[in-house]
């Protein structure tokens, strides 16, 4: 008996011996490289630089010591902007190529990023400026390698950067301003969609171009806007409203067109 | 016969010892090695087996009459060799007369006796077409082990042992009193098995055994016995990967199932198993030659995987998905020189990355956890989290025989057996990786069907459901299982002739009861699926003949039809109640012959078998890259062919220096294209298809394999030398890639070949392995100390010669290599399979102590 009691003594002493799949959470606060020294320079005046390359859609490698800083103001978590964000200081936006996708889960709307240019490119993607690398002589996407050598991120993200408040514009803005400033970030009130009819969704797969997207058509008030919607967006399959609404908007260029489109459904107030 | 019948029931271990105790010590020490080592390597290769791959061996244990039988399975087990290439559904264990293979997927769990070697060696083992005591044998042979407290030789016995393989050290101490004065008799034993490391990096284990039987023996006739036992394991896995991953990583045995957290090791496959049983047995002996056998058997078995999840538009966070490596990222096909500038460029990059530093190639835990504190920051949910997958199951079983010899010619068993099971199947979120909660919604439904949509929810009844750690998700249902049997054998010998009969008569109910309602089959998924009933049969006859004590000639044939099993039933399980149409019995034919000559120094065996599957239904789940969505693809009336020759020699060259051989030449392939159902998780409906599955081989197992040995005894040392070569191993095809809707994309209508298929359709070829060899060698030594304790040791070194290339397994990804319209994808998929490669030199020490 006493051996027995020994035994499930043992057997107690075994069972308590802790369980091996136990693990401290890590607090990692920074992505990228930590090394990238303290912004030096503007949006927009990197845009200014490099004006007459991005107009005409040409492409060159940035060798001046650039240091940007701005806020993410758009990224892929619907999946309607694609393997790229924008990014806005307090005088411009640009959007950045990253062959990646995911892109929100480390670089979410509202955090706040330090890009080291030296040594990426700079070019137009239908006259519009991207940062990026170069891909059959044209500016492409970097792989998300060379992206994170070349920037770090600055707190954990929030939403109260003035950054991300967008400029509310109207018709007449639209007419007034320089293509070669896209991409903007708007606000824009009391809009229609054309297509819209309660039961007609956005970007149905079988509607979409070549580029995996869907046009639709943007009222302000006589003005039109090609509105362009993905049919890999999460919101591709929902109803357009048919009424008029205020939404947040991307505003970009596509050589001489302007263009508008959303980052997630969340931008179309309803 | 009686002769035979008491060779059969001493067909254990340990009454192979006990009586071999009067013999020579040599002979004691290589049955004890061989038996320590077969065990050993038997049920380590049963280590790995897991829900979504058939990665474990397969054999009918304890037929120590048998040169073939007797051999074949650890022997060829460091390549998992499955007996007759047979699933391992078609071989079941007994435990004190009770059925134990688990009733949805009709497999016996051998990590439920896990480290207890000591307490489960008394087996015996009955092939098909072999009279036996304690059921209806299944094809694929049957095991039944006697855990009654009296049959232990009493005493102390310690164990301890050391490896390199899946772990690192293993200890066992066992305890019997042996059937004291008082008729009581109580056996302990204790294991444990532990690795920080195993041989795969990345893989940690962690179990326990224990087992505890008592035994009341009232009078000769009468005795009660309880015995229960469990093995709490948690052990990290192993993943497949492809053959540019391995080359990168530099390692055939590179895992990329785990990476570093905080600078340590953590894997994300992460098994958690646990199956407390307790059997109660009556033993009756009614007279001489009666004897009634009959237990009660309750298990709770608990059985979790770990997996990484990932929701919204997060990317795949698995280190080798295809999309990080080199190949996967250019835009050009590796296979088809030369590349682009560019493309040499990115490829020089990715190769950069992967081998600059390990941590780039594994999991990156780190980042996971700061895209969940990213969202943390603006209130939102995790991206990333690991989730358990459970299986778990409560399963009663009654079972009663019967034994009776008529005289010296003749004998039957007949018995029944009821079992009732209640399978549970759930996940949970295991970690949540720093984040606080997560919605419970399906991601791939969202992309097609948008956020409002109720198709979404996984629990429609609560929309949008809150999840924190700890809660059940996704899905949630369980699964009955009835069953009930009744079945005979029956040998008569008269003159040279021994004739076998045996049948068996059965029913099982298989029935779904869904827990949640689930958004894509909002009317199917919440309640009972009804019940599905099917009746099953079962018949065999062998016919021995033994003109002289040299000869024996046996033919024996059988046929079973039997109920699919539960996990096969339903189309989705997961997502609803729909049973697979048209859902019949499987139906089993087999024939076998056999030729046995035994002389004084030399003895072989040699036979061949043939059997046919005809309406087999088989569910395949997965995560379909090609789709990004989890598929089930559900086959039906799949016909099969089974066939092979099997040999074994052994010649004794001199007293103690013997030479044997054994091999096996075999087939087991599908011989039609059976109907498919296809559905995809995010989607209500189910697509019927077919699957081009003709011509395709069972995987997963060599299907010829040939050995040759020494072994050779002198002064209480033994020694063993095993050369083997295997080869015609398969890789386990994907039926997604062999669907008609995606092969006959670019067929022309209307016509078909020679084969009857359409012009245009291409059906991948399945890949063959290359063969190879492998030796293995071990040495020991039994001593005899004072006081009659005894002490065995064993050296054992598998794969002495180091052959690190020789692949036990592999699937292929289900992905084709061509867009919808028929553009060639630049990542060929069909030249990226995954692939396992048999261990490299592995060794294993044991010492065991008797006192």
């Amino acid at each position: 008996m006493k051996k027995i009691t020994l035994f499930m003594v043992a057997l107690m002493a075994v069972i308590l011996t802790g369980c091996m799949d136990q693990h401290d959470a890590p607090n990692l606060d920074v992505y990228g490289n930590p090394s990238v020294p303290e912004a030096n320079t503007t949006i927009a005046q990197l845009k200014q630089q490099f004006k007459s390359i991005t107009s005409s859609s040409g492409v060159q490698q940035i060798e001046d010591s650039i240091i940007i800083s701005g806020v993410v103001v758009a990224d892929d978590e619907s999946g309607n902007v694609y393997k790229q964000i924008y990014l806005r200081d307090t005088t411009a936006a640009i959007v950045i190529g990253i062959n990646t996708t995911g892109i929100y889960s480390k670089l979410p709307v509202g955090q706040k990023i330090v890009v080291n240019c030296k040594g990426l490119y700079i070019g137009g993607y239908g006259a519009m400026a991207q940062l990026g690398t170069l891909y059959q002589g044209k500016i492409g996407r970097m792989s998300e390698n060379i992206w994170k050598e070349h920037m770090r991120t600055e707190g954990r993200p929030s939403l109260n950067y003035k950054e991300l408040v967008p400029d509310t514009i109207d018709a007449s803005w639209l007419s007034s301003a320089n293509k070669d400033d896209a991409p903007f970030f708007v606000y824009l009130k009391d809009v229609t969609i054309e297509e819209a009819d309660g039961y007609t969704v956005y970007a149905p797969e079988e509607l979409g171009d070549g580029g995996n997207g869907v046009n639709r058509t943007l009222n302000i008030g006589s003005t039109t806007l090609p509105f362009r919607i993905s049919t890999y967006a999460n919101f591709a399959n929902d109803y357009m409203p048919n009424r008029p609404f205020n939404m947040n908007g991307l505003l970009t260029r596509y050589n001489n067109d302007w263009q508008i489109t959303v980052r997630t459904s969340r931008d179309i107030e309803r | 016969m009686n002769k035979r019948l008491a060779l059969m029931a001493s067909a254990c271990c340990f009454s192979t010892y006990l009586l071999a105790q009067q013999k020579d010590t040599v002979a004691i020490a290589e049955s004890i090695a061989k038996m320590e080592n077969a065990d050993f390597t038997f049920t380590e290769s049963q280590l790995d087996e897991d829900d979504d791959n058939g990665r474990t061996v397969n054999s009918v244990l304890g037929v120590n009459n048998d040169l073939y039988l007797s051999n074949v399975g650890y022997l060829f087990s460091p390549m998992r060799f499955r007996y007759r290439a047979y699933n391992n559904q078609q071989s079941e264990t007994y435990i004190n007369g009770v059925q134990m293979n688990d009733a949805e997927r009709g497999q016996f769990s051998y990590s439920s006796i896990g480290g207890l070697n000591d307490a489960t060696r008394n087996r015996e083992g009955s092939p098909f077409l072999n009279m036996n005591n304690f059921g209806f044998s299944a094809l694929g042979g049957s095991t039944d082990i006697n855990v009654r407290a009296s049959q232990y030789s009493p005493g102390n016995k310690i164990t301890l042992s050391g490896c390199n393989r899946n772990y690192l050290a293993r200890g066992v101490y066992t305890y019997s009193t042996g059937l004291m004065n008082n008729g009581w008799a109580v056996t302990g034993s204790l294991a444990y098995r532990w690795a920080n490391e195993g041989y795969i990096e990345g893989t940690f284990y962690n179990s326990l055994g224990y087992f505890l039987a008592v035994q009341k023996v009232f009078n000769d006739r009468h005795s009660l016995n309880l015995s229960t036992w469990g093995s709490p394991t948690e052990r990290a896995q192993q993943g497949a990967s492809t053959e540019e991953a391995y080359w990168l990583a530099n390692s055939h045995y590179y895992n990329p199932n785990w990476g570093y957290q905080n600078g340590e090791k953590r894997n994300a496959r992460v098994v958690n198993s646990y199956e407390p049983t307790a059997v109660l047995t009556w033993d009756f002996k009614i007279n001489d030659r009666t004897n009634l056998s009959t237990s009660f058997m309750g298990k709770y078995s608990m059985y979790g995987n770990t997996a990484l999840g990932w929701s919204g538009n997060a990317s795949d966070p698995r280190p080798d998905y295809y999309k990080k490596l080199p190949s996967g990222q250019i835009s050009g096909n590796v296979f088809n020189q030369p590349l682009s500038d560019e493309d040499i460029q990115i490829w020089k990059d990715a190769y950069e990355y992967w081998t600059s530093d390990k941590a780039h190639r594994q999991i990156d835990w780190d980042a996971m956890y700061f895209a969940n504190a990213q969202q943390k920051a603006l209130g939102g949910e995790a991206l990333y989290y690991v989730e358990e997958r459970h299986n778990d199951q409560m399963a009663f079983n009654l079972n009663s025989t019967l034994k009776h010899s008529f005289n010296k010619h003749g004998a039957i068993s007949a018995g029944f057996n009821i079992n009732t099971t209640k399978g549970m199947h759930y996940k949970t979120m295991s970690d949540l990786l720093g984040a606080d909660y997560m919605t419970d919604i399906d991601k791939f439904s969202v992309r097609d069907y948008g956020y409002n949509s109720p198709m979404i929810q996984n629990d429609l009844d609560n929309p949008n459901r809150i999840i924190r750690e700890g809660d059940i998700f996704g899905y949630n249902y369980n699964v009955y299982v009835n069953k009930a049997n009744v079945w005979s054998n029956y040998q008569l010998t008269k003159g040279i002739t021994t004739l076998f009969a045996a049948f068996r008569l059965g029913g099982s109910t298989i029935e779904r009861d869904g827990l949640m309602r689930n958004g894509r089959a909002a009317n199917k998924s919440k309640g009972s699926s009804g019940v599905a009933k099917f009746l099953e049969s079962g018949g065999k006859i062998g016919l021995t003949l033994k003109p002289n004590g040299k000869h024996t000639i046996n033919f024996g044939l059988g046929y079973e039809e039997n109920a699919p099993t539960a996990y096969n039933a339903f189309i989705a399980p997961r997502l609803k109640n729909d049973f697979v149409d048209n859902l019949t019995n499987e139906e089993m034919y087999t024939a076998e012959a056999s030729y046995a000559l035994t002389l004084p120094r030399f003895t072989m065996k040699v036979s061949g078998y043939y059997t046919r599957f005809n309406d087999l239904v088989e569910m395949d789940a997965f995560y379909n890259d090609q789709e990004s969505r989890y598929t089930y693809l559900s086959m039906s009336d799949i016909q099969k062919e089974y066939m092979g020759v099997e040999l074994a020699a052994s010649v004794k060259i001199t007293s103690n220096l013997s030479l044997n051989a054994i091999g096996t030449f075999s087939n087991a392939e599908y011989i039609n294209n059976p109907n498919a159902t296809l559905t995809y998780e995010n989607e209500s409906e189910s697509t019927p298809d077919k699957v081009y599955a003709k011509g395709m081989k069972d995987s997963g197992t060599p299907l010829s394999a040939y050995s040759l040995g020494l072994d050779y005894s002198v002064n209480g040392w033994f020694f063993n030398v095993n050369g083997n070569y295997y080869h015609r191993g398969f890789i386990d095809f994907s039926t997604y890639r062999r669907l008609a809707s995606i092969l006959e994309k670019n067929a022309s209508s209307g016509t078909v070949d020679e084969n009857g298929n359409p012009v245009g359709v291409q059906v991948p070829e399945q890949e063959e392995f290359k063969g190879g060899f492998m030796l293995d060698a071990s040495i020991g030594k039994f001593i005899r100390l004072k006081k009659g304790r005894t002490l065995s040791l064993n050296l054992t070194v598998n794969n002495v010669l180091n052959n690190t290339n020789m692949k036990t397994g592999g699937y292929e990804q289900s992905r084709d290599d061509s867009y919808d319209d028929g553009r060639e994808r630049p990542y060929q998929f069909s030249k990226h399979s995954k692939y396992y490669y048999a261990q490299g030199i592995n060794a294993f020490m044991n010492i065991g102590f008797r006192f």
